[in-house]
């Protein structure tokens, strides 16, 4: 990759690291987990980086290849660490407190796996019903009745949770 | 809804530092593409690797599956010759299909039988593998690329693995009869009748498909159709608004009837060991 590419990345990976810990972190409800993920799809970003920038796809492809591994992640319910070339020089932040946590973020990980995708690319990145079907590859209509039933699944969770 | 996006919002404002700096990724994807300019250079010849006991061509358009899309797929397979001996790979767990590494290296279980490969190209004109695969007794379709994979444990509603990784791909805008265009529509009182085109030749008013295919109160259906001189189940449901959704699957040999359909349909949504379900797609 030429400098100027490297730099274009560095700054581009930078600027949405904390963005896709937040994905990451709303679909694993773990932050040592979220970075895991948040750190393979930069690793993958990086070697398709000149052909994705030619698109004018980085924020699509990243948010796919970290949702693909977070579904999967999810789909068999193992954790698996990403081996780096460095140890890390600080351990992984404990998160936000116990009743952060506890709320909406819980609730979301009892939902299947692409519900709880839909759900936050939807209505919390504020992505469309055909941007979201794309970045799933799923069709429009399964987004729809995803939304509706992950939705209704989490009003249920914030009602016992403020009873 | 404003509540849950604005509860969504102050869980997820509050980020703790991050456990990795971005200089690490920048390290390991360099790693990751002098290790893939390698590997292409291995696959440029065209070396039939074995796998783990599966064995195939690589280079564009050499493998078995090399049909017209063959051409343009440059995707390295584990197992293309390196200078440097491997590290020993990580035990597979249990129901892992594929593993698609950080330099885009696409590496099936070896305890998988492949069952079909073919490749499909996509909107954008990037090729992708698709297979089918059996591990444990089950059978699954997938489809990878450098980006990841996904699949679908079958019957996978009845569809080819062509059909199926090209609904995938195209967002089920293919002629598989799986489009977002419901073919029938459904009333207040669970009643379904035809779209053009379509004939209904059974149905069955709220088959009881559990309150994760629909809530309770909401009418739903199954349906037994023909579309083009061919046989189709729906599982019909309505959706907030008014509107209809329609899952289709093609009849096959494991689902040959309405009944074992609706049998078929409940156990995927059932509620799962996650407290989800599987869905019909």
């Amino acid at each position: 990759m030429r400098r100027s590419q490297e730099a274009a990345y560095v700054e581009f990976a930078t600027s949405r690291r904390d963005q896709l810990r937040r994905i990451a972190y709303g679909m694993c409800g773990d932050w040592h987990q979220a970075d895991d993920l948040t750190q393979v799809a930069l690793v993958r970003l990086y070697v398709a980086w000149p052909r994705v920038t030619r698109r004018g796809t980085e924020d699509a492809y990243v948010r796919r290849i970290l949702l693909n591994a977070a579904i999967d992640a999810s789909r068999r319910a193992v954790r698996r660490e990403l081996p780096t070339d460095s140890l890390p020089e600080r351990a992984a932040p404990a998160g936000a407190s116990v009743e952060e946590r506890t709320t909406l973020v819980a609730a979301l990980q009892v939902l299947p796996a692409q519900q709880r995708a839909t759900v936050l690319l939807r209505h919390w990145l504020g992505l469309s019903v055909s941007e979201t079907a794309a970045e799933l590859g799923i069709a429009e209509g399964t987004v729809k009745s995803h939304t509706s039933r992950g939705l209704s699944a989490l009003r249920e969770a914030l009602a016992a949770a403020d009873a | 809804m404003q509540d849950i996006i604005e509860r969504l919002d102050a869980e997820l404002r509050t980020v703790p530092a991050a456990g990795f700096e971005i200089e690490q990724a920048v390290r390991t994807g360099r790693t990751a593409v002098r290790r893939r300019r390698v590997a292409l250079g291995g696959a440029g010849l065209a070396a039939v690797l074995a796998v783990g006991g599966l064995a195939w061509a690589v280079g564009p358009g050499s493998g078995p599956d090399g049909g017209p899309d063959g051409g343009t797929d440059r995707t390295p397979v584990a197992g293309s010759p390196t200078p440097t001996p491997a590290p020993a790979p990580e035990p597979w767990e249990k129901a892992e299909l594929i593993r698609v590494d950080a330099e885009g290296t696409i590496t099936l279980n070896p305890a998988a039988a492949v069952l079909e490969q073919t490749r499909v190209t996509d909107p954008e004109g990037t090729v992708h593998r698709a297979f089918e695969l059996r591990l444990d007794g089950q059978d699954y379709y997938a489809v990878a690329d450098d980006a990841g994979y996904a699949s679908q444990p079958l019957p996978a509603q009845g569809l080819t693995l062509r059909e199926w990784a090209q609904q995938l791909l195209t967002l089920g805008t293919s002629e598989s009869g799986s489009s977002d265009e419901a073919w029938v529509r459904i009333n207040e009182r669970s009643r379904v009748r035809p779209e053009p085109g379509v004939e209904i030749v059974a149905s069955r008013p709220d088959p009881g498909l559990g309150d994760r295919f629909a809530p309770a109160g909401q009418p739903t259906a199954v349906a037994e159709v023909v579309r083009d001189g061919v046989t189709w189940f729906l599982a019909v449901r309505r959706l907030p608004g008014g509107a209809t959704e329609a899952i289709p699957y093609r009849k096959d040999a494991t689902v040959p009837t309405l009944s074992a359909f609706v049998a078929y349909a409940r156990t995927q949504y059932a509620p799962n060991e996650s407290g989800g379900s599987e869905g019909l797609r």
